[in-house]
């Protein structure tokens, strides 16, 4: 009779077995997760590095595309205006020739001249006159001024564009970071109950080994989800 | 009296566990500690790398200034000359004085002033424009500070030494996982001790060479860097 029926210290045995493998089943899920957690830090410390280097990035460009046109558009601004002073000086010559006022038509021919003169050498020097892409198509046409403002807006915008990726890579991964952190707590709960269970009478070892395992197995699925999300 | 011997062998054995529970441990916490090192690391390497590219950035801030404001005044330089010659060309003596005293005085100010484009070949491009971007390269070629910067650099040592740290985590599994076979070893007995005690060792060892491994790999990395 013995031999078959079971004695009350092997189950106790049995249990506390249990709970030691459980222990040490949480103890290595926790360290893959502090691996894991670890390595969500630095992904997400890497992309808010970058995400900073392009906002330095972007705000340099845009300083750079501010001075730039400032000096693009202040010689297209003064080429402009010497060209309608050359031409009203054109103007007032003929006007003044037609009046017999030979001398100050004269004058004014020489000024317009003068005028002219700083103008083309002002169109080698502009970028609107030099540059194809924006150049006028005929000699009284316009620059393409809206193709330049677009253009020299394009490099900052592309360097924005990464740095809102980064950032949006850093928000991804700090998250990931902190919901391994919630595995871990759980995980440590766990290790909590599965600690009680060592230390309680049979009965009590048993409800809270039970409890410590639904913690191990929430745990385990959510670390799960979180490393496959 | 018969049980003796086996008792003994108990005994033993579970000295050798315990001992090689302790030896793994102390690895762990040496693992541990050379991780946070190595993140430490990683962390000052980030933070030299950040202030070395604002450092960058406000170098190349003031050289694309200094290099429009010397456009700005050639610009002004190359407008007046154009007009003195257009003076010069015309059929007024009173102009063709005029022009003679601002080429002489006027001029040569002027010149200096938006010196080296006003007077350098090198930026005056094909179609008369001035070469602003090879100022720019060339004031940067001149500044020996900013050719000391090197964020890529520091930010290149940061991923190195983040990507060692990686490797420690797999090495610290590793070690938590022969944890869990001579806990197995501890707990059994019979074959089922010897089974994990053996499994428990090769984990550690293998966990020793992984970590053993990496650093050999970085200190090689580092020597062919340098």
């Amino acid at each position: 009779m013995s031999s078959t029926s079971p004695s009350p210290l092997p189950a106790t045995e049995r249990w506390r077995s249990l709970v030691v493998y459980l222990s040490m089943a949480a103890t290595v899920v926790a360290a893959i997760a502090a691996g894991l957690q670890a390595d969500a830090g630095i992904r997400s410390q890497v992309a808010n590095r970058e995400s900073q280097v392009y906002a330095l990035l972007a705000s340099g460009e845009i300083f750079r595309q501010g001075i730039r046109s400032d000096y693009d558009l202040g010689t297209l601004a003064d080429l402009t205006q010497e060209m309608q002073d050359g031409l009203s000086l054109e103007i007032t010559g003929l006007e003044q020739e037609a009046e017999g006022n030979l001398e100050a038509a004269q004058l004014a021919r020489q000024r317009a001249a003068i005028l002219r003169a700083r103008v083309e050498r002002a169109r080698g020097l502009s970028f609107f006159y030099t540059d194809p892409a924006h150049a006028p198509s005929e000699p009284d046409a316009l620059p393409n001024l809206e193709g330049y403002v677009e253009d020299s807006a394009a490099e900052a915008n592309r360097l924005v564009m990464l740095q809102n990726e980064q950032a949006d890579e850093y928000q991804r991964w700090s998250r990931k970071g902190d919901a391994y952190v919630a595995v871990l707590a759980l995980l440590a709960v766990a290790l909590f109950l599965f600690g009680l269970a060592q230390a309680a009478n049979v009965r009590t070892r048993r409800t809270f080994t039970i409890f410590g395992s639904v913690v191990l197995a929430i745990s385990i699925a959510r670390a799960i989800s979180i490393l496959v999300s | 009296m018969t049980e003796q011997p086996g008792t003994e062998r108990q005994g033993r054995g579970e000295i050798v566990i315990a001992v090689a529970m302790a030896l793994v441990l102390v690895m762990t916490a040496v693992a541990a500690w050379r991780s946070s090192d190595l993140g430490s690391r990683a962390g000052d390497a980030e933070r030299l790398g950040m202030i070395q590219s604002i450092q960058q950035q406000d170098f190349l801030n003031i050289d694309w200034q200094k290099a429009y404001q010397d456009a700005g005044n050639a610009q002004r330089y190359l407008l007046a000359e154009a007009e003195v010659a257009a003076m010069e060309a015309s059929d007024d003596p009173g102009l063709q004085a005029q022009a003679g005293n601002q080429r002489r005085y006027v001029l040569a100010n002027l010149a200096l002033l938006g010196e080296p484009l006003s007077t350098d070949p090198t930026y005056a491009g094909l179609d008369g424009s001035l070469d602003i971007a090879q100022r720019f390269a060339d004031l940067q070629a001149s500044n020996p500070d900013l050719a000391a910067l090197d964020p890529e650099g520091a930010f290149t040592r940061a991923e190195y030494y983040q990507s060692q740290q990686r490797g420690y985590f797999v090495g610290v599994v590793l070690l938590a996982l022969s944890l869990f076979w001579l806990g197995l070893a501890e707990i059994t007995r019979g074959s089922a001790r010897i089974t994990g005690l053996v499994m428990g060792m090769l984990i550690f060892l293998f966990g020793l060479a992984w970590i053993a491994g990496l650093e050999i790999l970085w200190a090689l990395a580092r020597w062919a860097d340098a």
